[in-house]
C-alpha cells in the first residue's frame, strides 16, 4: 500500500511540455482509472510514476517520498506484455521473484509462480511454453502474474487489456478485480490507464481524465464502495449511465477542441508546440 | 533416413544436378579442358593416396581458425556491447572504427608477418581482424536497436548489472550478433587461405595452391571438394548452434 501525492506535477519531452500542473492526491489501496485523448500523456504520468521518467522531486510522491528511478515496490505491466521472449513464461516469473526474495531457493520461488499462476486462471502446462506458443490473452495474464507476485505496493499497468477480444478483456478485468479486492485492507495501490470509459467504470475507485497536452486533470470522480459499479449493473443502473455519458462527452469535448485547434494552427502555419523552457517561465 | 532425406531433397537435388552437369560436360560430351577440370571420377579415387596430406592440412587450418575466430567473437561482442551500451565511448571510438575497419585485411599482410614473431601469430592475427571487425559493427549495432521495452522491463524488476547483461542485452542483441557471427566466419575461411598463402607449410588452402604451383588440377580439384566439404560441415554445425540459441524468435 502506497499514496502517490502529484503536486502541480509538469514534465515534457525535449521542449514539448506533456503534463502541465497535475494535482492529485491518490490515498493507498485506490484503484486509479487514467482516461483522456491519446497523446494526453497518460502512459507519460504512469511512466513517471513507475520511475521510467524523470520528474522533479517535490512534484511527485510516493508513499511520501520522492521517485527515484524504478522499484519492485511499484510493479508495471505494459499494453504489449513485456514479456522476454528468450525465457519461457514461468522464467519471466521466477526472474522477477529473485530479484524480490533473494534468500529463495528454485523451488520456492517456482511454487510462489505457480501459486500465482493458478491465481491468474492459467494452465500450469503452460509454465514451461515461450511466450511466442501463448496467445495474447495468456501472455497477458503470465504479465500480470509477474506483478502480483512481486507482492509490489503499487500497481502500474498501461492500457493492459487494449490489444484483447471482448471475452478475454472482461476474465481479465474480472480476474485483476477480485485479485485487488481480495487483498482487502492490505489492498495495493493501482493506476490503470485505459482507453475506455466502461473499463473506467468497472474498475475504478477514483476516475481521473486527463485534458489535452499539456494536460493536467479536468475531471475526476470517486467512488464509495456503496457507488462502486459492478459488471451487472454497469449498462442498467441510470446514476451509471449518467456518468458515462458524461466522461464520454468531456473526452468528446476534447477531442472536438483539439481537432479544432490543429485545424487553426495548420492554416495559420503554426506548428501549434508548447515550449517547455516558455511554459515553465510562464508558470 | 527418411526425415533427412524429407528435409534435405532440395539440397540433394541441386547437389546432384550440378554433379550431372559436370560428368556431362568432362566425361561424356568432353566440353571442357580435361587439363583444367579432370572427371570427378578420377578426382575421387585420389582420395586415398592425399588423404593423409589433406588431414594434416584440415588440422593445422581449424587451429587457426577456431583460435582466431573465437578469439574475435569473445573481443567482438565484448568490446560491441560495451560501445553499444555507452554512448560516450561510441562517440568517441566510433570514427576510428568506421577508419581502421575500411582498411582491407589483406592489405596489412606485410605488417603482420614483420611485425609477429612466427608465421602462425601473424595469420591468427589476420584471421581475428578480418572476423572481429564484423562482430564488432554487428555487435554494437544489435545492442543499440535492443527494444526499448525489454531495457525498461528490466529496470522495473531491478536486476543487477550482470544479471542484466546475461539474461536482457546479449539475448535480446542475439539474433543481430549471430548474423554477424556467420558473416565473420564466411570472411575467417577467406582470409585463412590469404593466411596459408605465405610462409604455410601446410592447412587445407596451402594443400590447394601447393598442387596447383605444379599444375596438377586433378589434386587441386580434390583440396577444393576436400575445403568445401570441411566448410559445408562447419556452417551446418554453426547454423545448428545458431538456432539453438534463437529458438524463440518466430522464424525458428
Amino acid at each position: 500500500m502506497l499514496d502517490v501525492s502529484m503536486n502541480n506535477l509538469q514534465f515534457g519531452y525535449d521542449k514539448e511540455l506533456v503534463l502541465s500542473g497535475v494535482d492529485y492526491k491518490v490515498k493507498a489501496g485506490d484503484f486509479v482509472c487514467l482516461l483522456g485523448q491519446s497523446g494526453c500523456g497518460k502512459s507519460t504520468l504512469l511512466r513517471l510514476i513507475g520511475g521510467l521518467e524523470k520528474s522533479s522531486p517535490q512534484e511527485l510522491l510516493v508513499g511520501g517520498r520522492p521517485v527515484d528511478g524504478p522499484s519492485l515496490d511499484r510493479a508495471m505491466v505494459f499494453q504489449d506484455y513485456g514479456l522476454f521472449p528468450w525465457m519461457t513464461a514461468g522464467d519471466n516469473i521466477e526472474i522477477a521473484l529473485k530479484q524480490k526474495y533473494r534468500d529463495w531457493d528454485k523451488h520456492q520461488r517456482k511454487a510462489k509462480a505457480l501459486e500465482w499462476v493458478r491465481n491468474l486462471g492459467l494452465d500450469e502446462d503452460l509454465y514451461d511454453k515461450y511466450p511466442m506458443n501463448l496467445s495474447g490473452g495468456q501472455r497477458q495474464r503470465f504479465a500480470t502474474a509477474r506483478a502480483f507476485a512481486l507482492d509490489a505496493p503499487l500497481l502500474l499497468m498501461d492500457e493492459p487489456f487494449g490489444a484483447l477480444d471482448a471475452v478475454t478483456k472482461a476474465l481479465l478485468q474480472d480476474t485483476v478485480l477480485e485479485l485487488w479486492e481480495n487483498g482487502k485492507e492490505n489492498r495495493k495501490t493501482i493506476f490503470f490507464v485505459t482507453h475506455s470509459v466502461e473499463e473506467a467504470l468497472l474498475l475504478a475507485t477514483d476516475i481521473l481524465v486527463l485534458g489535452q497536452a499539456p494536460s493536467k486533470i479536468i475531471y475526476t470522480h470517486s467512488f464509495t464502495e456503496a457507488t462502486k459499479p459492478r459488471r451487472e449493473t454497469l449498462f442498467t443502473d441510470p446514476a451509471i449511465l449518467d456518468l458515462r455519458n458524461h466522461l464520454t462527452k468531456i473526452i468528446n469535448d476534447e477531442i472536438n477542441e483539439r481537432a479544432s485547434r490543429l485545424k487553426e494552427e495548420k492554416a495559420n502555419g503554426d506548428p501549434g508546440k508548447t515550449s517547455f523552457f516558455k511554459r515553465k517561465k510562464a508558470v | 533416413m527418411g526425415n533427412f532425406l524429407k528435409s534435405y531433397w532440395g539440397v540433394i537435388a541441386i547437389g546432384s544436378f550440378v554433379l550431372i552437369g559436370y560428368i556431362l560436360l568432362t566425361d561424356v560430351f568432353g566440353v571442357l579442358s580435361p587439363f583444367l577440370f579432370p572427371s570427378i571420377f578420377d578426382v575421387v579415387i585420389l582420395f586415398p593416396k592425399y588423404s593423409d596430406q589433406l588431414f594434416t592440412g584440415l588440422k593445422s587450418s581449424l587451429l587457426l581458425l577456431t583460435t582466431a575466430y573465437v578469439l574475435a567473437a569473445i573481443c567482438g561482442i565484448a568490446l560491441g556491447t560495451l560501445i553499444g551500451l555507452k554512448s560516450g565511448i561510441r562517440k568517441n571510438v566510433t570514427p576510428y572504427i568506421n577508419a581502421f575497419s575500411a582498411i582491407p585485411v589483406p592489405l596489412l599482410t606485410p605488417y603482420a608477418i614483420n611485425l609477429f614473431p612466427s608465421f602462425k601469430a601473424a595469420s591468427i592475427f589476420l584471421i581475428w581482424l578480418a572476423a572481429f571487425w564484423v562482430i564488432l559493427g554487428t555487435t554494437i549495432g544489435a545492442v543499440m536497436s535492443i527494444d526499448k521495452r525489454y531495457l525498461e522491463t528490466a529496470s522495473t524488476l531491478e536486476l543487477p548489472k550482470m544479471e542484466k547483461l546475461f539474461r536482457i542485452i546479449l539475448p535480446a542483441a542475439s539474433p543481430s550478433i549471430l548474423v554477424g557471427c556467420s558473416i565473420a566466419l564466411t570472411l575467417s575461411f577467406m582470409m585463412l587461405a590469404v593466411a596459408e598463402m605465405f610462409g604455410a607449410t601446410s592447412g587445407m588452402a596451402y594443400f590447394v595452391q601447393y598442387y596447383s604451383d605444379f599444375a596438377k588440377f586433378d589434386v587441386v580439384m580434390l583440396g577444393f571438394l576436400f575445403t568445401a566439404s570441411v566448410l559445408v560441415l562447419i556452417m551446418y554445425i554453426f547454423d545448428m548452434i545458431k538456432h539453438r540459441i534463437l529458438h524463440w524468435t518466430i522464424n525458428n
